[in-house]
């Protein structure tokens, strides 16, 4: 009789235990379904407010463009304010090429030779692609124009770009917010650190009105007579 | 005593037993309760997302038409000076800065990621970096290439190609492994001088994959930002002779 009660108490505290783990399982899986369910409802509301902005810029694209097209249609009419907005947007697009001589806010660098240490073409290279990412709107290097298709190439004792032949010192000026410029050039780690190590002579300097003379367009170092324009 | 002893810890038993039972129930009903209405507004989001996204496309698909007939206009107004000059002069601008589709011959470049890890070897020689896309890439100007794009972003005056993680920037955009090279020139001098470069020989030699082929007819899209270029100049002034 004892035993007989002693294990129904048994059984049931057993019984009790397993079902307080089961308990304790199931409301922790039902909690962190939960805040998964709500991740996944903020992620679906970031997307959402993410489109919504696209939305917004494309809309204000769109009005512009529009009113654009309302000006350019009056130069049918004979309006020479059209047809100089045309002509600025002919401007615009020569300036983005590299075609014009231009001036602004920049900075110039000074890299040179140290005794036997010489400046070679991925230096350069280099140093402009971060003048690129660094948001530099026009970059010359001894005063020949960076453009889509310069190369910048090593021949014996020059450096080449755009076809012409030069020599150290190299001046490579860039026209760009000075502040910023000179923040991700002189980063730890970055570009200028990098040419210091290699045994360069390198200097920055910011000036508050930088002229980049334009591409000079011979004919012989920037062809296009591959290209057929897609309608 | 005993006998009392015993009772009191079947009341106990029980009590938790109660408890228990009801915690659990509360807690499933609650559950069931919340995921019906978070089920809805994520249904609801969706809706809104598929009908925010076709609102997107079709503005995207107007300022198109819009800039399609914007670029009709200039072009008419360049014909209409009689300038023989000025429209060829405009029509070199568009091609060398990438600011309208073209065609015309040239290479591929496929690129991608070592297929696997190797005993003895870095990581990091098995990757493709910023580097070499950069180094790549001046290749192709070097051998006269006239146009370029890289997972169809073109290569414009100020493309910079820079590491961001396991990405590179193109033109401020992301684009991740493979990564495919178009360049528009002599398809002949491209693909020799580009089949024996440095840079590709050192790439191969740790089993980057790398995938050269010439065609007749490449067709590269213009720059992204085409239609925007305030964007791009807004520093720049223009100086006169």
């Amino acid at each position: 009789m004892k035993i007989a009660r002693n294990v129904a108490m048994m059984l049931v505290c057993v019984i009790l235990g397993i079902m307080l783990s089961l308990q304790y399982k199931s409301v922790n899986y039902n909690q962190s379904l939960a805040s998964f369910e709500n991740k996944r409802l903020d992620e679906l509301k970031d997307d959402l407010i993410t489109l919504q902005n696209q939305k917004n810029s494309l809309q204000e694209r769109l009005q512009e463009l529009e009113q654009e097209n309302q000006t350019y249609a009056k130069v049918k009419a004979g309006d020479s304010e059209a047809a100089q907005q045309i002509q600025n947007n002919l401007s615009k697009a020569r300036i983005f090429a590299g075609l014009e001589t231009v001036k602004g806010k920049g900075i110039v660098i000074n890299l040179d030779n140290n005794g036997l240490v010489l400046v070679k073409d991925y230096d350069i290279l280099n140093l402009v692609n971060e003048l690129r990412a660094s948001g530099a709107q026009a970059i010359s290097v001894n005063d020949e124009r960076i453009v889509a298709m310069t190369e910048i190439r090593e021949a014996g004792q020059y450096i080449v770009i755009n076809g012409k032949q030069m020599n150290a010192p190299f001046v490579i000026k860039a026209i760009a917010d000075p502040d910023e410029l000179e923040r991700s050039l002189s980063l730890m780690g970055g570009v200028v650190e990098g040419l210091q190590e290699d045994m360069l002579n390198v200097s920055i300097k910011k000036a508050d009105e930088i002229v980049i003379s334009k591409f000079i367009d011979d004919g012989t170092s920037i062809k296009t007579d591959l290209l057929t324009p897609v309608e | 005593m005993k006998k009392h002893g015993s009772r009191y810890i079947l009341l106990i038993v029980f009590l938790i037993f109660g408890i228990v039972l009801a915690v659990q129930t509360k807690s499933t009903l609650n559950t069931k309760k919340l995921a019906a209405a978070k089920t809805y507004s994520a249904d609801m989001l969706k809706e809104q997302m598929v009908k925010k996204q076709a609102e997107t496309d079709a503005l995207k698909k107007a300022i198109d038409e819009n800039v399609a007939a914007k670029n009709e206009i200039i072009k008419e107004y360049v014909l209409e000076q009689n300038d023989d000059q000025l429209a060829k002069d405009w029509e070199k601008v568009m091609l060398s800065a990438g600011l309208v589709d073209v065609k015309g011959p040239g290479i591929t470049i496929k690129l991608d990621d070592a297929p696997a890890r190797q005993p003895d070897t870095p990581l990091s020689w098995l990757i493709i970096h910023d580097q070499d896309i950069k180094v790549i890439l001046n290749d192709l100007k070097k051998s006269g290439a006239q146009a370029i794009a890289i997972n169809g972003e073109r290569v414009v005056p100020m493309s910079e190609q820079v590491c961001a993680g396991p990405t590179i920037l193109i033109n401020g955009n992301r684009h991740a492994v493979p990564y495919v090279i178009e360049a528009i020139g002599d398809p002949d001098v491209l693909y020799g001088d580009i089949s024996n470069s440095s840079r590709i020989a050192e790439m191969t030699e740790f089993n980057i994959r790398v995938e050269i082929t010439k065609s007749k007819e490449l067709k590269l899209s213009k720059f992204s930002g085409a239609d925007k270029l305030d964007k791009y100049i807004s520093g720049l002034e223009v100086v006169k002779k």
